[in-house]
């Protein structure tokens, strides 16, 4: 986050845009190296090989449940280790954008309140719409995390 | 009477009475008189801020199902709850007659999706009735009942209703 505002990244999720803040991710790639799953969550669509680490790949728009995983091509974001050490499947990326603070709003506070701690933590406005600010670190339970990672092959090269 | 009433007439007077609440009529109850899945329910006007037609709801993903989304109402962002999924009553279309009813209970602002609003009106003393014991149902966010020959109005508790949403 800036002084200026928030710079952000326009996620396309079947036929939702989304938003999440630029530093929740690091690196972004096409999907082309993929290890297969075996076993896991239904959304967990393969994986992916950075610096000779397995990476598990969910598939972003099958964990919101906005529909079943799908296989076919797409991005990936994936975000530093510290937000999670996983990466997610998008149709597309857009960004990133700077938005002024005007233009940048907390979930109101009835829903901040929900337990567990919604994924989202703020709207955007963009256009007269209002879009999802998605926290990754929230998107899978820390114990799920444990369990997706003990599933990744050692891949052995990067 | 209700069906007379052109909508914006409801909307004016709600929002006129927001702004100058009433003190304490001896004579009945002041609610705003509105229909979900074809029967009667009701706010107490001083929790009603605003009746407002549906605009763009943003979905939000991962909320519990009662939540609609997200909703800009003059610059400020409200959630929107479906009454009927609180209440476990069936699914309904939206349809031209569906209203927002701007709620507010201390801090929070919520908008509550209603299948149409009736109107405004006072109810004698004596046509209320203490709600049904339970948890089961919709028992639990009745504050009371009105019965006025046939006719029944279910007073709905907003604290309650934001609570459930709270707690999922």
């Amino acid at each position: 986050m800036g002084e200026e505002g928030v710079l952000v990244l326009f996620l396309k999720v079947r036929s939702n845009r989304l938003a999440v803040e630029a530093g929740q991710v690091e690196t972004l790639r096409r999907k082309e190296t993929l290890y297969p799953a075996r076993g896991g969550p239904p959304d967990l669509v393969g994986f992916l090989s950075l610096g000779g680490t397995a990476i598990p790949i969910l598939d972003l728009g099958a964990r919101l449940g906005l529909g079943p995983a799908e296989g076919r091509r797409g991005l990936v974001l994936i975000p530093p280790p510290e937000v999670v050490p996983l990466s997610f499947q998008v149709d597309g990326v857009e960004g990133p954008v700077a938005l002024p603070w005007k233009q940048v709003t907390l979930l109101p506070r009835l829903l901040r309140e929900i337990q567990p701690r919604p994924l989202i933590w703020g709207l955007v406005w963009q256009e007269d719409v209002l879009l999802p600010l998605l926290d990754l670190g929230q998107l899978v339970p820390p114990e799920e995390v444990s369990a997706l990672l003990a599933l990744s092959p050692a891949t052995g090269r990067s | 009477m209700a069906g007379s009433r052109k909508i914006q007439e409801i909307q004016e007077e709600v929002a006129r009475r927001a702004e100058c609440p009433e003190t304490g009529p001896e004579e009945g109850r002041t609610v705003l008189v509105f229909y979900l899945a074809d029967e009667r329910y009701a706010f107490p006007l001083e929790v009603v801020r605003e009746v407002s037609r549906v605009g763009h709801i943003t979905p939000l993903p991962g909320l519990p199902a009662a939540v609609l989304g997200a909703t800009g109402l003059r610059g400020q962002v409200l959630p929107v709850l479906d009454l009927r999924r609180l209440l476990g009553l069936p699914e309904g279309p939206l349809t031209p007659e569906s209203r927002l009813l701007i709620v507010q209970h201390e801090d929070v602002t919520a908008a509550m999706l209603a299948d149409r609003v009736e109107d405004i009106a006072v109810l004698p003393v004596e046509a209320w009735q203490a709600p049904p014991a339970g948890a089961e149902g919709i028992a639990p966010f009745l504050l009371a009942i009105a019965r006025q020959g046939e006719q029944t109005t279910r007073l709905l508790h907003l604290a309650g209703l934001l609570e459930a949403v709270r707690h999922g």
